[in-house]
């Protein structure tokens, strides 16, 4: 039933914007309505060694459309589909890996087969309603509160695997959300993630204001099983840009396990002239990991993290350099350190605009870490990117 | 006594000649591109010897010190917004639905891999406050009789070139050519106005080509399609919370 829903939406979108362009109505369909995306192969191949390589493959395609329905309502809905063939089928646990559910489930498998997966999903579907300095929002979107480079414990309602870089819309929450602006670049939101029970819901405050160059945010919040206050922002030193994030989560029940955490990230970022720019970033977690020895590769990898557990040690670090070669063709290497594992993950990626809307790039992820007491390379992948825009 | 009276002429002369110093000629030119308020569509193509990359972006400024950029095109680009208010400069990022608070060096990179520079493309106003100027000549360009205005930067100010020549035309105050050099006084790049056309009432150069010395066979093309001068544009286009409404 849900399979056959969306592919009615797909096919519907496709067939409006077809009938409807051609119409008399085409010129109010043209201005107000936008769609928009992209189409990317992604070939991953991850080995320890070379003599065994898995490799898969994937076709991701995403449409955004959105419709300006008048001056004050926008409708926006965006649909990510995904092909996926290769090694990483076989894993009994890939199916669900792939199929991460919000609480209202909106996607489905359309094709279900032992060797090839299509898996659809609505990750955007919402209403905006704008009148005077007031937004109102309903239905899953991003809420993105974040303000640092990399690691964001501040953003309550999106946090995602920093390594994941193919998704960077990320998964949207369900979501009700009010905003209202006054001065330059000052604001008052308050939003709510739908949850079964206050315990699996996120309700959140957010004050925005400036101080002379920072912009500020406070956040209080019910998250989940806490209450979580935040600091954030976004500002510079000299002519080096500074910004800082800290959450503190504190358990509403006092005689449950959970202990009280707080989770601070600061970064700096410079644009030299000649198109170099670089980052770092430092993540604190007070509730995490020191002993050396219960490293696991998964902690890289894995999906299901929170605003609480950014990453499962105590003290991270990431630098990275990009480098703008000229138009076409842009460098970067990135270096991630996990102080209490001593585990190091190198994060190098090249990419080129072949021509207009079409784009290539590679990426790597070479893990190291210490394993029976040696320093050694752990896992790695290689992920080949073609995409074209639309 | 006497001395003075021959000098005296001379000097009236001078300054007659020059009635309009170097600073207004500057400020024309300058102003002859702004209003109070301003649209524009523009074109921008970064050439490369094999290559070359088209971006179409909107802009809206206001008493040069707001302005606000769209990309429209290409696809990949499309919905990323630039707003400037005074110094400070945010950036809208639609796939992440994120606004970042850029650093002041990020000015002076090369504007989304072109080979203007951020401040080239918002921060133009800064030729007339942090430059002493100076008229160097006269010449004919393009069959356009022009002055030759010489900038150079006041002690202390943060700007990025060391010395900067104007070429303006006498009857339109267009900027037709000008050369920018660095602190060691080297051309760095050279710009190139034509195709005068007007605008809302205004004849100026609707293409600009802006020329890397350093790097043969690379320049950045600037066209304006659409160009409007006061127009009426609501205070909200300049504010942070607008940029993801922006269209």
């Amino acid at each position: 039933m849900k399979k056959n829903i969306l592919l009615f939406i797909i096919f519907l979108i496709v067939q409006t914007t077809t009938l409807l362009s051609q119409e008399k109505k085409k010129s109010w369909w043209k201005e107000n309505t936008s769609i928009s995306g992209y189409v990317k192969y992604l070939n991953t191949a991850s080995f320890r060694d070379f003599d065994n390589i898995y490799s898969d493959n994937m076709i991701h395609n995403r449409i955004n459309f959105k419709m300006y329905i008048n001056d004050n309502f926008t409708f926006d809905m965006q649909i990510r589909n995904r092909i996926l063939w290769g090694e990483s089928l076989k894993n009994p646990y890939f199916k669900d890996y792939i199929d991460v559910q919000n609480d209202i489930d909106l996607s489905a498998f359309l094709i279900d087969e032992k060797a090839l997966l299509f898996h659809s999903k609505i990750d955007r579907l919402s209403l905006t309603y704008n009148t005077g300095n007031w937004e109102f929002k309903i239905g899953r979107q991003r809420i993105n509160w974040g303000k640092t480079w990399a690691w964001n414990a501040n953003d309550l309602f999106n946090t995602y695997n920093l390594l994941d870089f193919d998704y960077e819309e990320r998964p949207g929450s369900d979501a009700i959300s009010i905003l209202y602006n006054y001065g330059e670049s000052s604001l008052v939101q308050a939003a709510y993630s739908y949850g079964k029970d206050i315990d699996h819901s996120i309700i959140a405050l957010r004050q925005q204001f400036s101080i002379k160059s920072y912009d500020i945010q406070l956040i209080e919040a019910n998250y989940k099983t806490d209450i979580a206050l935040g600091l954030g922002w976004e500002g510079y030193i000299k002519s080096a840009g500074f910004k800082g994030e800290s959450t503190l989560f504190i358990p509403k029940d006092n005689n449950s396990m959970a202990k009280t955490v707080v989770l601070t990230s600061l970064s700096m970022d410079y644009f030299f002239k000649n198109g170099l720019m670089i980052l770092g970033s430092v993540l604190y977690n007070s509730d995490g990991i020191t002993d050396s020895k219960s490293f696991n590769i998964q902690y890289f990898l894995g999906e299901s993290l929170s605003a609480r557990n950014l990453m499962p040690n105590k003290l991270s670090f990431i630098l990275q350099n990009n480098l703008q070669i000229n138009p076409a063709s842009s460098a970067a290497i990135g270096i991630m350190y996990m102080y209490d594992f001593k585990a190091v993950a190198l994060l190098p990626n090249y990419s080129y605009s072949i021509k207009e809307n079409w784009d290539i790039d590679f990426n790597g992820q070479l893990f190291f870490g210490k394993q029976n007491d040696k320093f050694s390379n752990i896992q790695n992948a290689l992920y080949l990117r073609l995409r074209y825009s639309y | 006594m006497k001395l003075i009276k021959i000098i005296l002429p001379v000097l009236l002369l001078s300054s007659g000649i020059s009635a309009q110093n170097a600073y207004d000629i500057v400020k024309k030119s300058d102003d002859k591109l702004r209003s109070a308020t301003s649209f524009a569509k523009i074109k921008i193509t970064a050439v490369r010897p094999s290559w070359s990359k088209e971006m179409i972006i909107k802009t809206w400024t206001k008493n040069s010190n707001y302005s606000v950029a769209l990309v429209t095109s290409p696809a990949k680009e499309k919905g990323i917004v630039f707003l400037r208010r005074d110094k400070e400069v945010w950036n809208y990022v639609p796939s992440i639905s994120r606004t970042i608070k850029l650093p002041p060096s990020m000015m002076t990179q090369g504007w989304m891999g072109t080979d203007l520079t951020n401040d080239d493309m918002i921060k133009q106003s800064s030729i007339l406050v942090d430059y002493n100027h100076k008229i160097a000549g006269e010449e004919l360009i393009d069959g356009y009789n022009t002055w030759k205005i010489v900038l150079t930067p006041k002690e202390n100010a943060a700007v990025i070139w060391g010395k900067i020549i104007m070429w303006i035309d006498k009857e339109e105050y267009n900027q037709l050519r000008g050369e920018y050099y660095d602190e060691d006084n080297f051309l760095i790049n050279k710009l190139i106005g034509s195709n005068i056309k007007e605008f809302d009432g205004r004849k100026i150069p609707s293409h600009m080509e802006f020329i890397p010395e350093d790097n043969p066979g690379n320049k950045t093309l600037i066209d304006y399609l659409e160009l409007n001068f006061n127009t009426k544009i609501p205070e909200k286009y300049f504010t942070t919370s607008y940029m993801k409404r922006l269209r």
